[in-house]
């Protein structure tokens, strides 16, 4: 174990046996805080969670997946013990990989009329019979042709 | 990293003061996530884009999924346990945990089975539109690693019966350990971009 780790296990000696290595309740409270996280992150799709404004729920699963992610990485995977080259390197691939999701993104801007959904939302009331298609039916049809 | 094992076979250790293999699998890893990055960007920016149904909406089911996403997180939670295991040179335990991991890694394929061929069968091919390209890229890759975890995990615990496990040779277990962990961090990732995002933007 590196000199890095030792004085963590010092500084963290409640979470340890003694021997190097964190103790079976240390990683059981980490799985547990997974999991509890997960949940949060699937409950954000369900009342009363989804009632929030787009944007708070987008910051709210992105915040969740990173800190998912970050403790994985952290505890599971022992980077938060190991050497510091360690985590220099596996940072090198995350920022590579990233930045190719977020330039990507920003290059290749979505569509701006895309493919509705199959069926009608719920809100949506039903058109009477002999009305004018919908703005969304005519700029779809548009896009299509062009 | 156990100093045992950097005690036992000093050939292991580099300059760095750390063994060569787990240098190279965190460069592995790190390769992996510049791979995934650009699979996941693909699916990203083609999102939306699709002209011909289904579409996400029409076929994505939540619920198993999540289910899924918890089975994976308790194979890597099993996987912890076994490498805490092997590193007190408890054996039995080890073979017990990875087992676990081992187990729990079917169910999360089984899972991705069942989703694929209702995928199928609900009109969502590679060829169909360019969601079911991406999709099935990106999440077939993430099975196939999920595959091979499977299949090297299995290899340690039925090595561990010749006596090929030890306390004193347990960075092929970390080593393991690793790649497992990987695999349950960039479904973390797919799991929140590519389903959960869908229902909310």
């Amino acid at each position: 174990m590196s000199q890095h780790a030792s004085d963590l296990d010092f500084e963290h000696d409640g979470h340890h046996q003694g021997d190097g290595h964190p103790s079976v309740l240390f990683y059981n409270i980490i799985a547990i805080s997974l999991f509890v996280v997960t949940a949060l992150e699937v409950g954000v799709l369900y009342p009363p969670l989804n009632e929030f404004s787009l944007y708070f729920k987008v910051l709210l699963l992105i915040v969740l997946s990173v800190g998912k992610f970050a403790i994985v990485v952290a505890f599971f995977m022992h980077l938060f013990f190991d050497a510091p080259l360690l985590t220099f390197l596996f940072a090198i691939g995350m920022v590579i990989g990233t930045g190719t999701v977020a330039i990507l993104i920003n290059v290749m801007p979505a569509p701006e009329h895309p493919l509705q959904p199959r069926g009608k939302p719920a809100h949506v009331e039903a058109e009477p019979p002999g009305a004018p298609p919908a703005e969304h039916s005519l700029l779809l049809e548009r896009w299509r042709v062009s | 990293m156990s100093s045992e094992v950097l005690l036992d076979n000093p050939h292991e250790m580099g300059c760095t003061g750390m063994p060569h293999r787990k240098i190279l699998m965190w460069t592995f890893l790190a390769s992996d996530c510049m791979f995934f990055g650009s699979l996941i960007s693909t699916y990203l920016v083609y999102r939306g884009h699709s002209t011909d149904h289904p579409l996400p909406e029409d076929i994505f089911d939540i619920p198993l999924t999540s289910t899924s996403s918890f089975v994976l997180l308790l194979s890597s939670w099993l996987m912890v346990l076994a490498l805490s295991a092997i590193q007190k040179g408890k054996l039995w335990e080890f073979r017990l945990w990875t087992l676990g991991v081992a187990f729990f890694g079917s169910i999360f394929l089984g899972f991705q089975v069942y989703e694929f061929t209702h995928f199928i069968h609900a009109g969502l091919t590679l060829k169909q539109n360019l969601f079911g390209s991406t999709f099935f890229v990106l999440t077939g890759t993430h099975g196939c690693h999920v595959a091979i975890g499977v299949l090297w995990l299995m290899s340690l615990f039925f090595y561990s019966f010749i006596g090929g496990v030890t306390k004193e040779r347990s960075l092929d277990v970390e080593i393991a350990g690793l790649y497992w962990h990987f695999v349950d961090i960039v479904w973390i990732v797919i799991f929140t971009a590519v389903y959960l995002l869908e229902y909310i933007i």
